[in-house]
């Protein structure tokens, strides 16, 4: 008999040749997306976190900056209205997520990251009293909790589909 | 998905591989591209071809990367051969010494006999899949079909 014929006739039969690993395939899969996630979630935090540094910088140059001519504008109490709501929805947000319940092998750079955010707007803060510009201080301030919740919000998708990912695996038994 | 799909994948990938540690390094590769991309599946063909495309590219690329020449030489087989007939003897058609017969082939012509013959892509896509000419994947399927012949023989007979 011809080869070809009984391979064509038979293809089926031979995917079944040797024993296959799936269950140790199948952890492999698991934990290399589990790393592609977070290397994903980290780049997308950090670039954040760049844009932040990049709109914050100019400020916080000019607060330390003598040269800077004093140019004291009362603030507009709309603008202090705006960067109080913005930061009460990061706040509100970033209680809701509840850290102490997220996976630090998982999150930890993010968290990182976020620590790092509120120690610049702490220091933009308690320099905004020394303000030579105090409405556009206050306008920074506003970026910082926009792009905050912004990035609260992202990780709080991600959290979600990290939810959906560990349902979909407690779902399927090899 | 992966419990359909994991025999049908790891086979074909273990038939390009020939070892079974690359071909789970592999098919684990295939899987996490197909569950990264399965939002870019058109569907303009079956879920398992798509998946089986992302396989065997995946496992060329490894044997590319491994330096494992993918070498389609034509020595070693007079022009004679070719010409000889084709059939063998029925006892000789077991699936078990035809599958350990082709992991023993070079891997040029193990690769076209894969793609042609188990997988059951024309000599064009072949081609196309491999970047050589249609002709020599006719050519280095006629010779796999030699050696393996010659392999079944020697061993079982």
């Amino acid at each position: 008999m011809n080869i070809d014929k009984h391979i064509q006739e038979n293809r089926e039969s031979f995917d079944h040749m040797e024993p296959v690993p799936s269950e140790a395939i199948w952890i492999g899969i698991q934990q290399n997306l589990r790393t592609r996630q977070r290397r994903k979630l980290f780049i997308r935090y950090a670039a954040a976190a760049a844009i932040i540094c990049t709109f914050s910088a100019p400020f916080l140059f000019n607060l330390s900056n003598p040269t800077i001519p004093e140019n004291k504008i009362a603030t507009p109490p709309l603008i202090l209205a705006q960067e109080k709501q913005y930061y009460q929805l990061a706040s509100d947000k970033k209680d809701e997520l509840d850290f102490r319940n997220l996976d630090p092998a998982i999150y930890g750079e993010i968290f990182s990251e976020l620590d790092i955010l509120d120690s610049m707007y702490m220091d933009l803060k308690a320099e905004l009293t020394n303000s030579p510009d105090a409405e556009r201080a206050i306008g920074t301030a506003i970026r910082f909790h926009e792009r905050r919740l912004r990035i609260l919000e992202l990780l709080e998708k991600e959290i979600e589909n990290q939810k959906r990912i560990e349902e979909h695996e407690s779902t399927i038994k090899i | 998905m992966y419990k359909q799909y994991i025999d049908a994948m790891y086979h074909t990938v273990l038939r390009i591989m020939n070892n079974s540690t690359d071909a789970q390094d592999v098919v684990q590769e295939c899987f996490v591209k197909v569950f990264e991309k399965i939002h870019s599946y058109r569907g303009d063909a079956t879920i398992g071809a798509w998946i089986k495309r992302i396989a065997i590219n995946t496992a060329i690329n490894a044997l590319r990367k491994k330096k494992r020449n993918l070498e389609f030489s034509s020595d070693e087989i007079s022009e004679a051969r070719y010409a000889e007939e084709e059939d063998v003897a029925d006892n000789l058609l077991s699936n078990k010494k035809i599958h350990d017969a082709v992991l023993n082939l070079p891997n040029g012509c193990r690769t076209v006999l894969n793609l042609y013959l188990f997988e059951g892509y024309s000599h064009k896509e072949v081609a196309t899949i491999l970047e050589i000419t249609e002709s020599t994947s006719k050519t280095q399927f006629r010779r796999a079909k030699i050696l393996l012949r010659d392999t079944l023989k020697s061993k079982y007979v």
